[in-house]
């Protein structure tokens, strides 16, 4: 029986993978089998393929990005896109499978300095906003005048200008 | 000497936690994404991080630039195998850097999947620590080539499922009680609802190898990096909770137990020959059995292990890959020089 994985050798092990309780056998050689062992801690960062899959229930578009020449079909094949302005160019076909994997559509974590100042600190407001709903709700009254303060200083930046 | 690697270091929570790890995905806002680079662009990115990175003060602890296509086959595996590198960036070397820190704890990968993976690896819980690291890093290199960035989608990625902090957060556990009480796969349904995701790696027999989980954060959109950290440690402070009561009951029955770790350290000291597989089995043991103060084996010690007995780690003196029988007496013999001086 030849390997699962390179198709081109002879498959000596046989190796179970389980992700989040769902379980797939594999029969590798002794050369995948060791990388798939010590590959396993790298392979969070590659769920592609299941996006590739969320994409394929969107009706096919013909577009294609004007700045890498990279069409949504191929997206579709390789669950990733060809450059930043993709996101622009297949904004309407992709906004739904994102919204699936993350359950969210609105970024709220870091942002590079590198990016406006004006995006910064809106995005500053909604954590402090979260951060103060939280607090109420924890009734943390002291910690929740502080941040309101705070709140306020970033909001009267933008009045001052 | 050297400076110590990371796993020669001790974090917290030793006895559970084997490591802690983020990694953050990062792209040029004007350069096209991976898998559209040309050669001469890939060529560029490389250039333009090395420039970037002479900004980066990290005292003692400097970087040094691997060439991957300059590695051999061997190298790049037993790069791989530490952790250092993806298996695929070790199969397609062409055009691709690694920025590797003296205490192998900083991985900046170049011409990845995305132009940078930047990475930082600590032993123990040290998730926020390893944050703070790989931030101000990210800062640096953000200062001088500027990231694709958007209002809404956060960072730009290749792949869609990593948009908005591009950050994976990971702590790999070791759970040999709670495997063996067999709640492992309830406990995986409440942390993928969690948008969390736990792995194990299955060998030839019903456990997973050396009874070691990674707990990952699943979701980066609509999240903050500290938020996805939180969330994470509670969930394995609470997994070490019932870890810890799971080996409280196993040592009701203690004699087995004990003798089942004794018998295990015996084969690491003393065997001369152990593949994989073998060492895997007996290694969770004695980790065990280190836990429960049953053996005087230092976690850095184990956690070194760890890291030296991959397949082509162990052949790294040797021009290629040694065929399996000589690569399990390999193995052998750096497990018992490593545990020499240890007495039960």
């Amino acid at each position: 029986m030849l390997c699962d994985r390179c198709k081109t050798r002879e498959a000596t092990s046989l190796y179970q993978q389980t992700v989040n309780g769902k379980s797939q056998t594999l029969h590798l050689c002794a050369h995948c089998a060791n990388e798939m062992l010590f590959g396993n801690f790298f392979s969070d960062f590659s769920v592609n393929n299941l996006f590739a899959k969320n994409l394929s229930a969107m009706p096919s578009s013909r577009k294609v990005c004007d700045q890498c020449g990279t069409s949504y079909e191929e997206i579709m094949e390789s669950g990733r896109l060809g450059c930043a302005h993709c996101y622009e160019t297949f904004a309407h076909e992709l906004a739904r499978s994102i919204e699936k994997i993350h359950g969210k559509s609105k970024h709220i974590g870091k942002v590079p300095r590198s990016a406006s100042t004006t995006i910064r600190k809106k995005n500053r407001l909604t954590e402090l906003k979260m951060e103060l709903n939280r607090a109420i709700a924890e009734q943390d009254f002291e910690q929740a005048a502080q941040l309101r303060d705070q709140i306020r200083a970033i909001e009267g930046e933008g009045d001052a200008k | 000497m050297s400076r110590m690697k990371w796993y020669e270091c001790s974090g917290d929570q030793p006895d559970m936690v084997v490591s802690s790890r983020i990694r953050l995905a990062r792209n040029l806002v004007d350069l096209p994404f991976h898998d559209r680079m040309k050669d001469e662009d890939a060529k560029a990115l490389n250039e333009r991080v090395l420039q970037a990175l002479e900004g980066l003060q990290l005292g003692d602890n400097k970087l040094h630039t691997l060439k991957m296509e300059q590695l051999s086959p061997v190298q790049r595996q037993s790069l791989a195998e530490r952790h250092s590198i993806s298996p695929e960036f070790a199969t397609n070397p062409n055009g691709r850097m690694l920025l590797l820190s003296e205490d192998e704890s900083i991985a900046i990968m170049v011409n990845e999947e995305d132009h940078l993976r930047i990475q930082v690896l600590l032993s123990g819980l040290q998730l926020t620590k390893a944050y703070e690291l790989c931030s101000r890093i990210d800062d640096v290199l953000d200062e001088t080539l500027h990231y694709a960035f958007d209002e809404t989608l956060g960072y730009l990625t290749s792949c869609p499922t990593n948009l908005g902090t591009g950050m994976r957060a990971s702590v790999m556990m070791h759970l040999p009680a709670l495997e063996q009480s067999g709640v492992i796969s309830q406990l995986s349904n409440t942390i993928s609802k969690l948008g969390l995701t736990i792995r194990g790696t299955y060998g030839e027999g019903s456990n997973v190898i050396g009874s070691l989980y990674q707990i990952s954060n699943q979701i980066t959109l609509g999240i903050t990096e500290q938020d996805s950290i939180q969330n994470l440690q509670g969930v394995v402070r609470q997994i070490m909770e019932s870890e810890q009561k799971a080996r409280e009951a196993l040592l009701k029955n203690h004699a087995p137990l004990e003798d089942q770790i004794f018998r295990s350290f015996g084969i690491l000291k003393y065997a001369r020959s152990l593949s994989s597989q073998e060492f895997f089995e007996h290694f969770s043991n004695v980790r065990l059995g280190a836990s429960m103060k049953l053996l005087p084996v230092p976690f850095e010690t184990l956690n070194g292990l760890m890291e030296q007995v991959g397949a082509a780690t162990v052949c790294l003196s040797q021009p290629e890959v040694l065929p399996p029988q000589a690569r399990d007496r390999k193995r052998a013999e750096i497990v018992r020089e490593a545990l020499e001086r240890i007495e039960a």
